[in-house]
């Protein structure tokens, strides 16, 4: 039950001493913010991708300073450093957790951070007017131009240096 | 223990050494509240595709061959509805000009070195260093350092998340939460109200222009780029003194031709504004009238 997993924190600003006792291999829950995913033990093992603020991954096994963790989106094994990770005090012997308590944490992080909660707030508190302006900002956000569909952008990118004589279509 | 250890050593970390700092996410939560108040302090987005494209597309030939070609959610380059001659950028990489600056340009080249040099402050990360600033100044950064209410409950919250506190505890935690929401939230608003009175109005300061002008030219003469860079310094030399405040965070840069001439030579790349980018500037701002 992912409930009765133990937390680890995964902080970006915050980076503690990597544990010289780390915690024992076997399924755990563990929720991160933005952090560098490897094939293997290391950065040369190949970088895989970055994980997003609050995935959930599996720890599997601690080698070193690295554990390997299993994605829960879709089910690969990558590496991240245990550098990053923050242990909750009682780790191991978390007993079996409610929804509620569960609902404490999620709300907990949520409300210390410069993120959606704030802003919504933020918004509730200024009124109709802010909620317009910010309405108004996601508009222009989900506008074509400012999707981030790197193919399409680097498509359009191509023909736009081309046709105004940009880059390697400059003068010589 | 071992485990009281490791959360010790946790909040240690946030609380010596180098400052704590806000993340990339936390820094484009405040980029978009800055975005919304700019929507706020003029009369909005300009609502044209094409012009918006046209400028992301110019915008995006300088970032992508920057030395920070990426932020947490992309650049984002706006266009706002204001007779004022402004262009502004603010953290996480959201970037302004004005139909009132893109009246006053007269080619696509001088809008590259406008966007070239906003480009340079995210690369130089001023915003961020300002955002910084400001939410230490509100003293908040512990709690978003922290996770909010690690900093405040510690292990009692960790022992209500794991629901060993039972009911009372678990109540004070989330009044607790709910406290610091509130100062989070004043923080976040304080954070932005300094912001457009402080950047927006009176920019990084000297040196950070300089630096940011200094940059764009970099930015514009690379092997992937090649807009003229003479092109900014056309552009700021042509606008009034009282106007030239008004980009408007660049004010009293006297110099600031000298300083950008200087940084061209020693490039020594030249360029020059060519008329099929002209052609399609016009093109795409000819709606604005002049």
């Amino acid at each position: 039950m992912l409930l009765s997993s133990a937390l680890l924190l995964a902080t970006g600003f915050l980076a503690p001493e990597p544990s010289q006792d780390p915690p024992a291999a076997g399924p755990r829950r563990v929720q991160m913010q933005t952090a560098k995913l490897y094939k293997g033990p290391g950065p040369k093992t190949g970088y895989v991708d970055t994980a997003a603020y609050g995935e959930h991954m599996l720890l599997e096994t601690v080698q070193g300073v690295w554990a390997r963790v299993k994605r829960q989106k879709d089910g690969s094994t990558v590496f991240i450093s245990m550098d990053a990770l923050v242990l909750p005090e009682d780790y191991d012997d978390a007993p079996e957790k409610s929804q509620a308590s569960a609902d404490v944490t999620a709300q907990s992080y949520k409300a210390g951070r410069f993120d959606d909660t704030t802003e919504k707030k933020y918004i509730e508190e200024k009124g109709p007017r802010m909620q317009q302006a910010y309405a108004d900002v996601d508009r222009m956000l989900a506008r074509p131009a400012y999707k981030k569909d790197a193919r399409e952008a680097l498509q359009r990118l191509a023909g736009f240096l081309k046709d105004g004589k940009l880059g390697e279509h400059a003068p010589r | 223990m071992r485990k009281a250890a490791v959360l010790g050593l946790a909040i240690a970390a946030a609380g010596c050494g180098s400052p704590a700092k806000l993340t990339e996410s936390q820094e484009y939560y405040v980029g978009r509240g800055v975005a919304a108040n700019a929507v706020l302090q003029t009369q909005g987005f300009v609502q044209h595709e094409e012009l918006e494209s046209y400028v992301n597309l110019v915008g995006q030939t300088i970032a992508l061959e920057s030395e920070r070609p990426e932020t947490y959610q992309g650049y984002h380059f706006g266009v706002l509805k204001s007779d004022l001659v402004n262009a502004f950028c603010a953290p996480g990489g959201f970037v302004f000009v004005t139909t009132g600056a893109l009246r006053k340009m007269e080619n696509e080249d001088e809008l590259a070195g406008v966007l070239a040099h906003e480009i340079a402050h995210v690369n130089l990360r001023h915003p961020e260093e300002f955002a910084n600033r400001e939410t230490q100044k509100s003293g908040v950064m512990d709690i978003l350092a922290k996770g909010g209410h690690l900093a405040e409950v510690g292990g009692g919250v960790a022992s209500t998340v794991f629901g060993a506190l039972g009911k009372p505890r678990e109540a004070e935690a989330v009044a607790k939460v709910s406290e610091n929401l509130a100062k989070v939230v004043k923080a976040f608003g304080g954070v932005l109200d300094s912001y457009l009175q402080e950047i927006m109005v009176n920019g990084y300061g000297r040196d950070s222009e300089l630096a940011a002008d200094a940059l764009a030219v970099d930015l514009l003469t690379r092997p992937g780029v090649r807009y003229d860079p003479s092109a900014l310094k056309a552009f700021v030399s042509r606008l009034p003194p009282a106007k030239r405040g008004a980009w408007s965070t660049h004010p009293d840069l006297e110099g600031r031709g000298e300083n950008i001439d200087r940084k061209i030579k020693e490039r020594g790349v030249r360029s020059s504004v060519d008329p099929a980018r002209s052609a399609r500037f016009k093109a795409m701002t000819a709606f604005l009238g002049q």
